[in-house]
């Protein structure tokens, strides 16, 4: 079959979305099909800038190209599914969450505070009602998505798990030894809340290192805490890095922190497990709390710093009781993520 | 030569019948009827399509449907579609509601400033119509002037209004002939608007004046003896042609006083009028016009001063209609507005626009989100495209 996978991309941003949309290209083509990424750049402020990407959306042509029929669309994320074709299937990363459940939300509500924003809201509910409406099958990157989905609209998604490449480079490497850091790598963005990790590592009483990776631009202000707190010597601000270079972090760290808010599905948690390492996250955290069960394979903590601080100290005073929550997250992805075969079969129905 | 397919008002108007033979010189004409069982197949292999419609619901409420499901350049021969709309409104129609939508919405938009006061009283019940339409044919320029007010956006071709003959001259005469030889007749025109002077026009005449009262406010002339109301089209139109004087109190009669205007026009009668807008199309030094609400003596200076001149003020309003109103002239609006309409349907920018908006539109975008700049950009940024073109 001739697929396109449709993706809006957010010009110099790299993040799960993107290689979500990769890997799935690829694990298309590796099942025989002819796949390829439809991407278009996006921006979503000022508010009316959201409409124009709808509308783009809306009125490309994705039925053929070069005179050959596209037979499929698989659309990731909003606005892409807004894409017309006649077998269109919605594999949904997210919606807009500023129209749905960051509406009203006092430090990512951005779209509220624009002066449109009510109206583009309202546009975006219909647009979705329309567009999702039209999808043959819809799944989900997760059960957090799915139910967010459900509430909003009151449209049902499957949720469809799966394994980021990071995951199953991961899965085919034996762990290595249990380090002496805790690994949060993610985008530096106030969404992913490092500076509620910083504000924990002030407190923690054992040895336990924080190791940061990303890039994003709150990367000066974390710096800054980072300088005023006085916490040089416990945390290192790595920045971007390779992915070799995150392959060897991962196995080498004494466990993983995962703790933004409400986050979509995340694929830290999974190659956490895959490297063989238990996963701290938080109770508001969302899609890490499908996988992460506490005690067992990580440990799950109220969004305060003082139980972060705890858990890290937990982790370091208990490297024995790290090492078996970790093979057992190992486990966890194994029997919970289906590997790509199973997804693209899932997905073409 | 374009292929045109043409949907008259059931029957045909008058104007129509007038153009017909000079519009069919010009572009390919296939003349058909809602009846046709073929219809929707002409239309299918037309160029474009050409309505005619009026605001009588028997003659028009199919064609309106019609085009606002076919859209094409639509001759509008009234601006007043207030009894088409309220006819679909009592039947029901699906597009009822939104017609009186629409037309609520431009009659708010109305800048009282640009019209003349009491024009802000005029409801566009047209407005649902235009804006399905991709062209208009209009014969007045103050409905082009109207229209441009609505904020309607759908381009507007003015024609001229046919003067045509078909006045029965022996009755003329006949009717002159029951007449005492000094007695001088006058015929308004009026719409219900006018209805409230007719009893000053009434005063303001001299014993020796009849008074022949057409249309709506015909009933509230009084009774008195030297007022007449003619029983069909025919004998008004032959008591233009006997008259010595034409009294236009429409505001701004563009109802049944315009076809009549034309007629006076072909007959070269002066003409008294209540507010200049309504007889656009005769040389202004043809015309005297009164106030919006002229008093009896406005009104019989008025008519003192054509009745001196009568003579020379209608030879001069006779020979520039048959010089300009002619069914020729018409024809070519009408076709210029054929070829502007198709060049527009075929612009591949209206295209991308209409893939555009038609997007938006499923997703709930309004014409008042359009105006509030959503969605806007990219018909912006196209016309940046066509003016570095």
């Amino acid at each position: 079959m001739r697929i396109a996978v449709c993706h809006p991309q957010t010009p110099f941003v790299r993040g799960g979305a993107e290689i979500h949309a990769e890997a799935l290209v690829g694990a298309l083509r590796g099942a025989g099909h002819d796949a390829e990424l439809v991407q278009v750049p996006f921006r979503w402020y000022p508010a009316d800038e959201l409409v124009h990407q709808m509308g783009i959306w809306r009125s490309i042509d994705v039925t053929e190209s070069n005179s050959i029929p596209i037979d499929m669309v698989i659309a990731l994320k909003f606005p892409a599914y807004l894409v017309k074709h006649p077998n269109k299937v919605v594999w949904l990363i997210h919606q807009h969450r500023t129209a749905y459940e960051l509406w009203d939300h006092p430090a990512f509500g951005d779209l509220a505070a624009d002066r449109h924003g009510r109206v583009v809201r309202d546009l975006i509910h219909g647009a979705d009602r329309v567009a999702l409406g039209e999808a043959k099958r819809i799944f989900t990157n997760s059960q957090n998505v799915a139910q967010r989905l459900e509430r909003s609209l009151g449209i049902e998604g499957v949720p469809l798990y799966h394994r980021s490449p990071m995951t199953r480079r991961l899965l085919e490497m034996e762990p290595g030894p249990v380090g002496d850091y805790v690994l949060y790598p993610s985008r530096f963005d106030r969404i992913k809340r490092q500076e509620l990790l910083l504000e924990a590592m002030r407190s923690v009483s054992s040895g336990v290192r924080l190791v940061l990776v990303g890039a994003g631009p709150q990367e000066e202000e974390l710096r800054g805490m980072v300088r005023r707190g006085g916490l040089e010597g416990k945390v290192e601000l790595r920045g971007g890095v390779s992915d070799d270079e995150l392959v060897e972090l991962y196995r080498g760290a004494l466990g993983v922190y995962y703790g933004p808010f409400d986050e979509d599905f995340g694929y830290v948690t999974l190659e956490g497990f895959a490297a063989a390492r238990p996963v701290v996250t938080l109770s508001d955290s969302g899609g890490p709390l499908e996988f992460v069960r506490d005690g067992e394979n990580g440990l799950v903590v109220s969004p305060d710093a003082a139980p972060i601080a705890e858990a890290l100290d937990r982790l370091a005073n208990d490297r024995g009781e790290a090492a078996r929550m970790g093979k057992a997250g190992r486990e966890t992805v194994l029997e919970m993520v289906p590997d790509w075969a199973g997804v693209v079969a899932r997905l073409l129905g | 030569m374009a292929h045109v397919v043409v949907v008259p008002t059931d029957p045909p108007g008058s104007t129509w019948e007038a153009v017909a033979g000079a519009f069919s010189a010009l572009h390919d004409v296939r003349l058909t009827s809602l009846s046709d069982p073929r219809l929707e197949e002409w239309i299918d292999h037309a160029d474009v399509p050409l309505y005619h419609v009026d605001g009588d619901d028997s003659r028009s409420e199919g064609t309106y449907h019609l085009a606002a499901r076919r859209p094409g350049l639509v001759v509008l021969h009234d601006l007043d579609l207030e009894g088409l709309v309220r006819a679909m409104v009592r039947r029901g129609d699906p597009l009822a509601e939104s017609a009186l939508r629409e037309a609520a919405a431009d009659r708010a938009r109305i800048p009282v400033q640009e019209l003349g006061g009491r024009a802000r009283s005029l409801t566009p019940w047209c407005a649902q119509l235009l804006r399905r339409s991709r062209g208009v044919v209009v014969h007045s320029a103050f409905i082009a002037r109207y229209l441009a007010a609505t904020r309607v956006r759908t381009p507007v071709f003015v024609a001229p209004h046919p003067v045509v003959g078909g006045v029965d001259e022996r009755r003329a005469r006949t009717l002159r002939g029951e007449l005492p030889p000094s007695e001088v007749v006058a015929v308004a025109l009026c719409d219900p608007s006018a209805s409230r002077w007719i009893g000053e026009l009434v005063a303001a005449t001299p014993e020796s004046m009849r008074v022949v009262v057409v249309g709506s406010a015909a009933e509230v002339a009084g009774t008195a003896e030297r007022v007449t109301v003619p029983e069909s089209r025919d004998e008004v139109r032959s008591w233009v042609a006997a008259s010595d004087v034409v009294v236009n109190l429409g505001h701004p009669g563009w109802t049944e006083a315009r076809d009549f205007m034309a007629a006076a026009q072909a007959a070269g009668r002066p003409t008294l009028a209540t507010e200049p807008w309504l007889v656009e199309g005769i040389p202004s030094d043809a015309v005297v016009a009164v106030g919006p609400m002229p008093t009896s003596d406005e009104m019989r200076t008025a008519l003192e001063t054509l009745l001196r001149d009568r003579d020379a003020l209608g030879a001069k309003v006779r020979d520039d209609a048959l010089a300009r109103c002619t069914p020729e002239a018409a024809a070519d609006v009408y076709a210029r507005a054929v070829d502007a309409t198709i060049a527009l349907l075929g612009d591949p920018m209206r295209d991308a626009v209409r893939r555009w908006a038609a997007g938006l539109a499923e997703f709930g975008a309004t014409v008042d989100t359009a105006r509030q700049g959503l969605g806007a950009r990219f018909a912006e940024e196209l016309a940046t495209i066509a003016e570095a073109t």
